[in-house]
């Protein structure tokens, strides 16, 4: 269908479809009603009173993170670990990096410096995600902005020189999933190896399951107490994949 | 008739910005044109958790000031699971977006189009 009678069965469309999503949205809550579930959280997150259920984030988004639903992160990590793995398995084969020219040498000396600023910008976004809004992947999606300025002013070449080729962000990728894992079960292997009882991805210790990465760490003050190593590993993990997806999608056809 | 009250006037936006999406998904022959608009799709459903979790009045960003009473704070901040879910469903949407796009390259390469008219076409 083309021309003037695509544009109206278009036009059509979209009006019959928005009036039957319309409909379907008029059962919503009005703006302004938040559901007794989110104010679970935001009552609990820095309750001190209540640290059963505290997650020890003044952030209450952070706590959501790992302390209340800490499978749909694992998962969602999982998730863009495999897109990540998708994208390498369509381009593998040209993964060799080309040293070219890159722009002029004030283009270089600058991003060289943006370099460095972003990245210390995307550690402080995920260390302090604790107290202030960001966190893992939003320090991740920055950490990729540094390496994609590198690789946009000074070429895809000069990135082994920094020590980052594919292979080294795939490693550095795995290692920060690792990380996240390996946290989930630390306090699972603590239960087995005890006999006390501790939940996967406990973070906070409560009254029947001691377990608590502030008190096993020996920190009983360590706000958050789990929640920043796995920023990091988050940062890491979407950092990297970022960068290869970049190096990956802008190869071209021969390359190699 | 249903009519829909002030407070739900941000739902009609979501409503007709998800129809052009689903629209252009079904109908669109450029595979790239689909993919931004499976994307924009994925904004359309991130908006409508926003508007979700929204509250109106003198609202805080979930995150509790130093001194403030859980009580009052559980009163007056936005829902922090709207925002939750919003933040895991950019990673996944972006996961989607980065094999949509290795799929898309990978299908002009071997193809030389993105239109699947043309690649409907194509023998042998």
């Amino acid at each position: 269908m083309n021309g003037w009678r695509g544009s109206i069965f278009g036009v059509l469309f979209v009006v019959l479809m928005s009036s039957i999503l319309i409909y379907a949205f008029l059962g919503y809550p009005e703006l302004g009603f938040v559901r007794p579930l989110g104010e679970f959280y935001l009552f609990n997150t820095y309750n001190f009173e209540n640290q059963d259920w505290w997650s020890a984030s003044p952030n209450a988004v952070t706590g959501l993170l790992w302390d209340y639903r800490g499978y749909d992160t694992l998962y969602e990590t999982m998730v863009f670990y495999v897109g990540i793995a998708a994208v390498a398995m369509f381009f593998e084969g040209h993964a060799k990096l080309k040293k070219t020219g890159g722009m002029t040498v004030i283009v270089r000396a600058t991003a060289r410096l943006v370099f460095v600023f972003t990245l210390t910008s995307a550690f402080a976004i995920t260390i302090f995600s604790i107290k202030t809004p960001g966190g893992g992947f939003q320090g991740g999606s920055i950490m990729a902005i540094a390496y994609i300025a590198i690789i946009v002013a000074l070429s895809k070449g000069f990135l082994p020189e920094m020590n980052i080729d594919l292979e080294t962000a795939h490693i550095a990728k795995i290692v920060g999933l690792a990380l996240i894992t390996g946290l989930t079960i630390v306090p699972v292997i603590y239960s087995l190896a005890s006999g006390s009882v501790a939940y996967a991805m406990q973070n906070q210790p409560k009254a029947w399951a001691p377990f608590g990465y502030p008190t096993f760490l020996g920190l009983t003050s360590l706000s958050g107490g789990l929640i920043i190593p796995i920023q990091l590993g988050e940062m890491v993990h979407v950092g990297m994949g970022f960068t290869i997806m970049f190096l990956l999608l802008t190869m071209r056809e021969k390359e190699d | 008739m249903v009519i829909a009250t002030t407070g739900q006037l941000p739902y009609i936006l979501v409503a007709i910005m998800a129809s052009i999406c689903i629209y252009a998904v079904l109908f669109k022959s450029n595979l790239f044109k689909k993919m931004l608009a499976i994307f924009l799709l994925t904004d359309a459903v991130n908006l409508l958790f926003i508007i979700q979790g929204y509250r109106l009045g003198n609202a805080i960003p979930p995150i509790i000031p130093p001194g403030m009473d859980p009580s009052e704070f559980a009163s007056i901040a936005v829902d922090p699971l709207a925002h939750y879910f919003v933040v895991t469903a950019v990673v996944i949407g972006l996961a989607e977006v980065a094999t949509l796009t290795a799929l898309i390259i990978y299908t002009y390469r071997h193809y030389g189009t993105i239109e699947t008219k043309k690649i409907k076409e194509l023998r042998g």
